[in-house]
């Protein structure tokens, strides 16, 4: 494929008076790891959830395999291969570990109330599908140890693990993770650079905001500088890194996490 | 994933029920058997609603006394034969639910709750009014008994079997729901709506068709409530029998449909209880007073036990366990 996977065109968000995004575009390649950078408020994590569509757009359009995914609801977006993970863990707590990745291949599977109440041998099979797979994608980060654990058992660093693994059940051809390295040591952080890597292998085109900059250059190929809503600047890390008008958005603002 | 634990239960529940009316053999205990069992029915539904997808219905004593008057209404009125008036009951009721919870499924919490409230008397007031088709106040009369190929069920032992046969039934479908795709989908709903919905579950779609599917079980226990008694009336399909199925799912606990059968058991043995005691403290006493009771259980039991005396009776077992 040639065409960009991800085009975002002219974005906006207005929350009251405060412009979360002010006219954003970008565009996204099969097979790239692309990051978002900038400072704290910089209208980042608004941006995934305009392109998840956890927010309506107030302007601007974004286009996904070529096609316009405005006022198209979640699933609907899910359905089309855009999987993400959350900031602030999102992660089932009334469920085990290995459920949690099971509803990961909710898309996967089509037996409904009827076919699940009747155990249809079509439900079963679809069960036995989604069982391995969940099994598959917990062992890919290496929780496959605490599977029958309730999910809100897990310290932190795992909860983050599992949300991954639950978002590469899907099978997404685009992942977005919001600060995934958010809160981890720098064992886990290392770690998760190598699953970056290994969910790209997969064929899976990786979208990142992130403040751990060691992670953010080591991994992404392209960078997007947002501030105040605005793309401050993009390009591979060494021209981003070197950049006076980014040198000067984050000493200028401080950012403690860069 | 059907864990084997389930079916071993539910076994011990088909037998330790088959050798009740062994045990008690008056009529008083078997009809309370009886109804126990059909509030049963109406709390697993509500179980699957509330525990599960995390919705909440003040109003199921509506779609309950929609089975029950569509197959009273269906056999008096038009000879219908009973098991289709079931059938009958069933689909409409849940025709009603899905009609009515399209709309009012946006709504969460407290507005969910409301709304549920305000169809729950609006259908109570729809079964005194509508005179010509319900009886109005006095009730409708002379609702035939189920029988298959001559084989009548007229006594309470023979009804509360059938009853019963029909719990586990519901049982093993509502187990089998939960552990699927679909339980997860409607769990995963109430442990982070946001999350489900990325990962392509159709939230809005889960809700309505769980709550339509709550409604289809408590319009088969009306059913058989009619088809037992053979009169309904409006009283029974009010306000605090909603707040009583509310209850039962509370205190069987909210985490698992098997909660609903000891939820369904112990309000309906308290308030048969209370229904006795009540008179004997109080001179002016009436049916409402049972109202204080359930509030009281339901504090208490949301304070010690907020998981239900399922769950919490299992976590105190195993306390015990540790502890010999």
């Amino acid at each position: 494929m040639s065409g960009p996977l991800l085009e975002v065109r002219d974005v906006r968000k207005q929350f009251g008076g405060v412009v979360a995004v002010a006219g954003v575009s970008f565009q996204v390649f099969p097979g790239e790891i692309r990051a978002i950078i900038g400072p704290n408020g910089a209208g980042k994590t608004t941006l995934f959830n305009l392109v998840s569509g956890l927010l309506p757009l107030d302007g601007g359009n974004v286009r996904f395999r070529g096609r316009f995914l405005n006022g198209l609801p979640p699933p609907d977006r899910a359905a089309l291969g855009i999987g993400r993970t959350f900031q602030n863990l999102q992660i089932f707590a009334n469920m085990t570990v290995l459920e949690n990745v099971m509803v990961g291949r909710h898309l996967k599977a089509r037996s409904g109330f009827l076919g699940a109440a009747l155990r249809t041998p079509r439900a079963r099979r679809e069960e036995r599908e989604i069982v391995d797979a969940g099994c598959a994608a917990l062992a890919f980060v290496g929780l496959e140890g605490r599977r029958d654990d309730p999910a809100s058992s897990l310290p932190f660093g795992q909860q983050r693990l599992l949300e991954l693994a639950r978002a590469v059940s899907m099978e997404p051809a685009l992942l977005l993770l919001d600060e995934p390295a958010a809160g981890l040591n720098p064992t886990e952080v290392g770690r998760l650079s190598e699953l970056i890597y290994a969910i790209r292998a997969r064929g899976v085109t990786v979208l990142l905001v992130e403040h751990h900059m060691d992670l953010v250059m080591g991994v992404s190929e392209e960078i997007l500088v947002l501030n105040y809503g605005e793309v401050l600047a993009q390009g591979p890390p060494e021209a981003v890194q070197n950049d006076p008008a980014v040198i000067d958005a984050y000493l200028g603002v401080g950012d403690a996490d860069a | 994933m059907r864990p084997r634990s389930d079916l071993i239960a539910l076994g011990a529940l088909a037998l330790g029920m088959g050798l009740v009316p062994l045990t008690f053999t008056s009529q008083y205990h078997l009809s309370v058997g009886v109804f126990i069992g059909i509030h049963a029915i109406v709390t697993i539904g509500l179980c699957l609603l509330m525990g599960y997808a995390g919705q909440i219905s003040l109003g199921h004593a509506a779609f309950y006394g929609l089975g029950a008057y569509v197959s009273g209404v269906l056999t008096t009125r038009l000879g219908v034969n009973p098991w289709l008036a079931m059938g009958g009951a069933m689909a409409l009721t849940g025709a009603v639910a899905y009609a009515f919870g399209r709309p009012i499924l946006r709504l969460r919490g407290h507005y969910l709750a409301m709304a549920t409230l305000a169809f729950g008397i609006i259908v109570y007031l729809a079964f005194v009014e509508f005179k010509e088709l319900t009886g109005g106040p006095s009730g409708l009369a002379g609702i035939p008994r189920l029988r298959i190929a001559g084989f009548v069920f007229d006594s309470d032992r023979k009804f509360f079997y059938l009853t019963w046969a029909v719990v586990i039934g519901m049982l093993l479908l509502s187990l089998n729901v939960v552990n699927s795709r679909v339980g997860r989908a409607l769990r995963a709903i109430h442990g982070s709506e946001v999350a489900a919905e990325t990962l392509g579950v159709r939230t809005a779609e889960y809700k309505l068709k769980v709550f339509t599917l709550s409604a289809v079980y408590a319009g088969l226990a009306g059913s058989l409530y009619a088809h037992y008694l053979s009169f309904v009336s409006p009283p029974t399909f009010g306000f605090i029998a909603s707040v009583e199925f509310v209850v039962m799912a509370a205190v069987g606990g909210l985490a698992s449909v098997w909660g609903a059968p000891f939820g369904a058991a112990a309000v309906t043995l308290l308030s048969e209880g209370i229904r006795d005691l009540m008179p004997r403290l109080l001179a002016y006493a009436s049916g409402e007073h049972e109202v204080i009771a359930y509030g009281l259980l339901l504090i208490v039991i949301m304070i010690f036990v907020p998981e239900g005396l399922t769950v919490g009776g299992l976590r105190v077992l195993r306390r015990l366990r540790r502890a010999v």
